[in-house]
């Protein structure tokens, strides 16, 4: 099925680097404190960490191996996903929450949309994020206590 | 009597889980998981702006711990360890085993622990009772996969009870997994 302008979007944020850049667009844009930019940095990274290295151990196929349109990296879990979710998480207080709650819909039903992942590959995202942003805010809190 | 309801809780939840995972699948569940988990979030900051909602806020203010991180802390963290279980391990008479393990371990262990008297050495906040209560409500999971239940009642009575950060639900989860997989897949 052709959807014209989902599949744009699909398309073009389907490219890890410009997808990478416009969450860093999307971060810039809603977050000013200099520290909670670099705490939501950290816990991009670590979910991004754990995405490549479950690819590299778990080595699933994607749905569309063969095709012309699939990336060659493994499938399960979804870093689009998993990266979405965590940004999403990391605004669960905020006004501005909806907007990261829609993004990360779109992104994780572009890669449904797109045949370039299943289902479980998204979902997995679901334990990644919160996972990762748990990770570096004890982290994050941890390392100012012991400052003061 | 808040927390033993807010475990109650957690029993039932686990129990709904398995009836989703017997009448519809393991794929089923994981929609129904994910779906959940999802429109969780969108509530939970609704929660947090001040919004009151019906029946969910209902559900916090009766049954959520008070210092607790976000509203809904425990409930989430229950649903993405059952999510985990559910794509971790590919066998459904384990899938069971391991929700029953964190539904009725998990819940015993607490309703019990916060009644013991003999706190574990290298963990202060949880007692010896809270354990053997995980270990031994954790053996009914043997009904779905027979004398395998000691070994995972075991490890995973010992996974709840290290003071790590990562939840429970979580830790309990992984501890499964490995041994899953530790005794079929390497």
């Amino acid at each position: 099925m052709y959807i014209p302008v989902f599949h744009e979007f699909s398309l073009v944020l389907g490219n890890s680097v410009i997808f990478f850049m416009f969450v860093l667009f999307l971060v810039l844009l809603t977050e000013k404190r200099p520290k909670k930019i670099a705490k939501i940095t950290f816990a991009i990274i670590l979910a991004a960490l754990l995405v490549y290295g479950l690819k590299g151990i778990l080595q699933v196929p994607r749905p569309c191996v063969g095709e012309d349109f699939c990336p060659l990296s493994f499938s399960f879990p979804s870093g689009h996903a998993a990266i979405a979710l965590t940004l999403m998480i990391a605004f669960i207080n905020k006004k501005s929450f909806p907007l990261f709650w829609i993004f990360a819909f779109l992104i994780g039903m572009s890669r449904l949309y797109l045949g370039v992942h299943y289902f479980e590959d998204i979902a997995a995202g679901f334990i990644i994020a919160p996972v990762s942003y748990l990770i570096v805010d004890t982290a994050w809190r941890w390392h100012h206590e012991r400052k003061k | 009597m808040r927390e033993r309801n807010r475990q109650l809780i957690h029993i039932l939840l686990g129990i709904f889980f398995m009836f989703i995972l017997f009448l519809f699948g393991r794929t089923k569940l994981i929609y129904l998981l994910s779906g959940m988990i999802f429109s969780g979030f969108l509530l939970v900051n609704l929660i947090l702006l001040g919004y009151r909602i019906p029946v969910v806020s209902w559900f916090v203010d009766k049954f959520e711990r008070r210092e607790a991180k976000v509203p809904g802390y425990g409930s989430a963290w229950f649903s993405v360890g059952v999510l985990l279980i559910l794509l971790m391990i590919p066998d459904i008479q384990w899938e069971y085993a391991v929700i029953t393990v964190l539904a009725l371990g998990d819940g015993l262990s607490t309703i019990i622990g916060r009644t013991g008297k003999i706190r574990l050495p290298y963990n202060p906040v949880k007692t010896l009772e809270g354990s053997l209560a995980f270990f031994f409500g954790s053996l009914i999971s043997g009904i779905f996969i027979g004398w395998y239940a000691v070994p995972l009642a075991f490890l995973c009575a010992v996974a709840e009870s290290f003071p790590i950060f990562l939840d429970d639900n979580l830790m309990i989860t992984l501890a499964a997994a490995a041994l899953f997989h530790l005794l079929f897949l390497l």
